[in-house]
């Protein structure tokens, strides 16, 4: 056993942090939230010119090769600075199907487009059965009916799709979108396939591969969402005095920092046991289900007392901390939150020996 | 001991729900569904001038009824029944007017009040600082006095309303030698007074409630100030304990509304043994907070003041408000992601309600040595002149 990282992972991480810790700065993140399609592509960019967007692609199509624990590595640090780029959306919901699942053809169509940072995917994919239902018309696929809340469609090449029991590749262009805006100030689409065509991707283990993945991108996010906003808890309530003495000397303080610090780390290390399974191609699916539970009642937990250890500037939004809390809700609430989880593992659980 | 109407309550309230049940949808069929803006708010409120509702709890010669405690609750449901409870000028009737007609001169109190009741002035609260939030007898917003003036420097900040208000009351240091609770004064401050700067902030949920106050040689009359000088730390007690008991008897407006949660969980997990129990953990939160309520009633008409309550009543409201949020927008499934009003609405207040009006921390030791009588926390300016303390070096 041995749980470090390797010297090339810990590279990535380093080289995340320091291109998100460099771009992303208060002010930045403030311009950017204010623009209409809230995605940083200068960032997306230079993200691209480092490789890391080609951190789980195969080398042949440019990218590094690298598997899901360097991709949540990468969507750590994504978390970790808010950083508003569909890195979740394109890596985890686009790429991962293609490369695992799609043609020589469509790999080609697509990946060195997504490396480069020029292409960007999407996913619909529903926290349980799917309202879009998929026919045969000859030897072509066609799709009908309602996604709902799917991210990052406004910037987006193509939809990866979950239809009926299957998976289908999209292109966006044949596709009717309305508009929402969720409580993070994101945009959702709710994306309405009348009779379009697709392309076949996968069966139905497609679906549950990719479900899989999907759960852990976001419980990686989630750990560098809370672990962030704990970090600036610490920093706030250790400079910050009140009755003549630090906020973090109070014993009520300290007793509640410190059950966040536990919090972020069972979220990160269930994130990285259900990791390490499914790069090794274990069953993971109780893992993935107990780290997406911890990710969406720790976080909500950690958040909450984050912003209230800051009083009133918690809620202000001069101050980087709402990002945080935000993200971190929408984050619980894709893919089901902890309830949902917990229900299926109570699934898994009655129902082995 | 009773928990029912006596005959005489039994009457306030008949005549309450009657006057709502005539008056009430009349102003609504002309304004619609909440949320109401100021001016929704204050018509409103005029209509319960007109009424004589105004505000009830205060004495009959400052134009209220002269209700004691238990009609006021009795009154505040009947507002409740029909979603007419309103927030309209909270810091003036909640805060201001209570503290005016308490320690206030009469001219004082001709001046305010009745332009309070009959919606002319909305108030807000000058007593948050960068520096003195939880401490808050630590601010350091200075008032010289200059004869029949006094003049003050300093920042406030999170003072709800403050973009709207015509009025402020201000606790200032007057003495920074004497220890930091006895060197405060309380004043009355016209927000359109030269040198009043009011910068609005905005908030997690994209509104701006509140807001950073700059004050530069403003000129307050003597004639503003409430209390002696030495006095601004008792007369703030008294708004604070009304702050408090304001914010936890104003359930209507500040927690996501429990029918409203149970209509969501009826129409979309009515048998789901999980949502079910939390549904009820949360009703059952609602019912302590009634008794709560009649307590602190029970405990006024007695003639005493309500301590500990209030701050239980704080801390049970904060976490019913909480708990019914974040419930209601788990029921809602992914719907709970989207903007809007509903409880996605209320999980971005979900965290004010544990920080304004003095934080659970802050509640939570009130309790711990007030009433239970446990030492007291470790207070290094203690008796110290404000002057010497870490906070003003
Ligand atoms: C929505 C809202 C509206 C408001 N409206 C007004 C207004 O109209 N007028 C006005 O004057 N003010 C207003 N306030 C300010 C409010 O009174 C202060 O935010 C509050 O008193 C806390 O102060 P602070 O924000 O400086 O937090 P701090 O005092 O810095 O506290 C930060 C954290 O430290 C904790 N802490 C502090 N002291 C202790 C201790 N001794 N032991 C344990 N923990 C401790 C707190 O509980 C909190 O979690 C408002 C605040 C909010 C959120």
């Amino acid at each position: 056993m041995n749980l470090a990282l390797t010297e090339e992972q810990d590279a990535v991480r380093g080289l995340a942090r320091q291109i998100f810790d460099g771009r992303l700065t208060a002010d930045r993140l403030k311009e950017i939230a204010a623009t209409e399609d809230a995605f940083d592509r200068a960032l997306w960019e230079e993200l691209a010119r480092a490789n890391l967007l080609g951190i789980a692609v195969s080398e042949e199509f440019g990218g590094s090769g690298h598997g899901i624990i360097e991709l949540c590595l990468l969507l750590e640090e994504v978390g970790r600075a808010v950083a508003p780029v569909p890195a979740f959306e394109a890596l985890v919901l686009g790429a991962l199907p293609l490369s695992q699942f799609g043609t020589p053809e469509q790999k080609t169509r697509y990946l060195p487009g997504v490396v480069e940072g020029k292409i960007i995917l999407t996913g619909a994919l529903p926290e349980d059965e799917s309202s879009v239902t998929a026919r045969r018309d000859g030897a072509a696929w066609v799709l009908d009916g309602l996604a709902f809340g799917v991210p990052a469609v406004h910037l987006a090449s193509a939809i990866v799709v979950v239809a009926s029991n299957a998976l289908f590749l999209v292109d966006v262009a044949s596709v009717s979108t309305a508009r929402n805006v969720v409580t993070s100030h994101e945009l959702r689409f709710d994306v309405s396939f009348g009779g379009v065509s697709a392309e076949l991707l996968g069966e139905a283990t497609a679906i549950a591969w990719l479900r899989e993945r999907g759960l852990l991108g976001l419980c990686a996010m989630q750990t560098g969402v809370a672990e962030k906003a704990l970090r600036l808890t610490a920093e706030y309530t250790s400079s910050r005095e009140q009755f003549g003495r630090p906020l973090g000397s109070f014993q009520a303080v300290q007793q509640r920092v410190a059950d966040c610090y536990i919090d972020v780390e069972a979220m990160r290390w269930t994130m990285w046991q259900a990791a390490w399974r499914v790069s090794e191609g274990f069953e993971a699916t109780e893992e993935v289900l107990i780290a997406k539970f911890w990710a969406s009642e720790a976080g909500q937990r950690v958040l909450s007392a984050a912003m209230h250890l800051h009083g009133g500037i918690g809620v202000d939004v001069s101050y980087p901390l709402h990002r945080y809390t935000l993200w971190a809700k929408q984050i619980e609430l894709t893919l089901g939150g902890a309830a949902a989880q917990l229900e299926k593992l109570g699934d898994v659980m009655a129902t082995c020996d | 001991m009773d928990f029912n109407d006596s005959a005489e309550e039994a009457r306030v309230r008949a005549e309450a729900r009657a006057w709502l049940e005539e008056s009430f949808p009349v102003w609504r069929s002309e304004n619609g569904d909440p949320p109401y803006t100021t001016e929704q708010a204050r018509s409103w409120h005029r209509a319960l001038a007109a009424g004589d509702y105004g505000a009830p709890h205060w004495p009959v010669e400052y134009g209220g009824r002269g209700y004691g405690p238990v009609e006021s609750a009795i009154w505040a449901e009947e507002k409740a029944r029909v979603g007419a409870n309103i927030v309209f000028n909270m810091v003036g009737f909640g805060m201001a007017g209570p503290t005016i007609i308490a320690h206030g001169t009469e001219e004082q109190k001709q001046r305010h009040i009745r332009a309070m009741l009959n919606g002319n002035e909305i108030w807000c609260q000058l007593f948050s600082e960068p520096g003195a939030g939880s401490d808050l007898a630590s601010l350091a917003t200075r008032a010289f006095r200059d004869g029949d003036e006094w003049i003050v420097n300093g920042q406030k900040v999170w003072s709800s309303q403050a973009d709207e208000a015509d009025y402020g009351i201000l606790l200032a240091r007057f003495d920074p030698d004497k220890p930091k609770h006895e060197g405060l004064a309380y004043f009355i401050v016209d927000m359109h007074t030269p040198g009043v700067e009011v910068r609005p902030l905005r908030q997690i949920d994209g509104d701006a409630h509140f807001s950073e106050v700059f004050l530069s040689d403003v000129r307050v009359p003597d004639a503003n100030r409430i209390g002696e000088p030495g006095d601004g730390w008792r007369v703030a007690t008294t708004t604070l304990m009304h702050e408090r008991m304001s914010i936890g008897t104003s359930t209507g407006g500040y927690t996501f509304p429990f029918v409203k949660l149970a209509e969501i969980a009826r129409s979309r997990y009515a048998l789901d043994p999980v949502v079910r129990d939390n549904l009820a953990r949360v009703y059952t939160q609602e019912r302590i907070l009634d008794f709560l309520n009649k307590r602190i009633l029970s405990k006024l008409r007695r003639g005493e003041i309500p301590t500990a309550e209030g701050s239980i009543l704080k801390l049970a409201i904060a976490n019913l408000s909480s708990d019914a949020a974040l419930l209601g927008v788990h029921l809602l499934g992914p719907d709970g992601a989207l903007a809007g009003e509903g409880p996605q609405q209320h999980f971005l207040w979900e965290r004010s309600l544990h920080i304004g009006g003095g934080t659970d921390e802050i509640q939570r030791n009130v309790i711990a040595e007030r009433v239970l009588g446990l030492p007291r926390e470790a207070r290094p300016d203690k008796g110290l002149p404000f002057s010497q303390t870490r906070t003003a070096g």
